[in-house]
């Protein structure tokens, strides 16, 4: 291995790699002592950004679709266990879609388990809903949610958006387990299929 | 499987107690919203109670809330 003096270092003009080692050596009174850093020590060493906020999930696809009047989980996105802890808010964005038919209303759910099935879910208790037999193919719905280290807290009011006001609605929430965010549709006619076909969950920790 | 224990007003689920605070509603033949002190919990055929299995959602909850 050749030895440069540390005078004499120059850029390296291109990224840091894992495998990059530096070897120095240091006088001392018996003799050298020598001390090494490769890319991997320096590049673990760098704390990790804060990004706020964080996308837990999104998706810009059709999920899966209702059957019959069956509330029908379209889509889902796990929130790891630990994710928050308190002064923290839970965004949850997703948009309501009329897959197949136009005859009857068409209902938006959010529940919140800590298994990815709606057996024994928690409801965020309001119903988002689309009318038939007109022009209501998409819903757009987006709530916050604050949380305090005890319950999710939102609104209850039909209206997709927040720009309104409505009755607090708590919902428990427990951060030290994984927890799943089940975005669900049902159909009041039989033969309407509806499904979500996006949506946004986001969180500010 | 899932299974519910009935209590006093109540039941328990995954070893936690919930007491109701509400009527149910019926979503479907086979799903309902049980209101409880722990919110409001959708509630299904394929859960059991007392290890009694149930074919529609009338008698699950005739069980569930003892009448």
């Amino acid at each position: 291995m050749g030895q440069i003096k540390i005078s004499e270092l120059t850029p390296k003009e291109e990224p840091l790699s894992t495998t990059d080692l530096l070897i120095i050596a240091q006088e001392t009174p018996d003799g050298f002592e020598s001390r090494s850093i490769t890319g991997r020590d320096i590049i673990d060493a760098i704390p990790a950004p804060e990004m706020n906020p964080t996308l837990l999930g999104f998706s810009g696809i059709t999920g899966t679709q209702t059957t019959s009047n069956v509330i029908t989980i379209c889509h889902s996105v796990l929130i790891p266990a630990n994710t928050f802890t308190n002064n923290n808010i839970l965004q949850v964005i997703f948009r309501m879609f009329r897959q197949s038919e136009n005859l009857g209303q068409m209902y938006g759910r959010i529940y919140f388990n800590t298994e990815n099935t709606l057996t024994g879910a928690t409801l965020f208790n309001t119903t988002f809903t689309m009318n038939g037999g007109s022009s209501q193919y998409l819903g757009y719905v987006e709530r916050h949610f604050s949380y305090n280290g005890t319950n999710l807290t939102g609104y209850s009011n039909n209206a997709f958006s927040e720009y309104t006001t409505g009755a607090v609605v708590n919902v428990p929430f427990n951060a030290t387990v994984d927890n799943y965010v089940l975005l669900t549709m049902q159909c009041q006619n039989v033969n309407d299929i509806a499904n979500i076909n996006l949506f946004k969950i986001l969180a500010y920790v | 499987m899932f299974n519910l224990t009935t209590i006093s007003n109540g039941f328990v689920m995954n070893e936690l107690e919930y007491l109701f605070d509400g009527e149910a509603e019926i979503l479907n033949e086979t799903q309902a919203h049980v209101p409880t002190d722990r919110g409001v919990i959708l509630m299904d055929t394929t859960m059991t109670i007392d290890n009694e299995s149930f074919n529609n959602i009338n008698d699950f909850l005739t069980k569930l809330y003892g009448k």
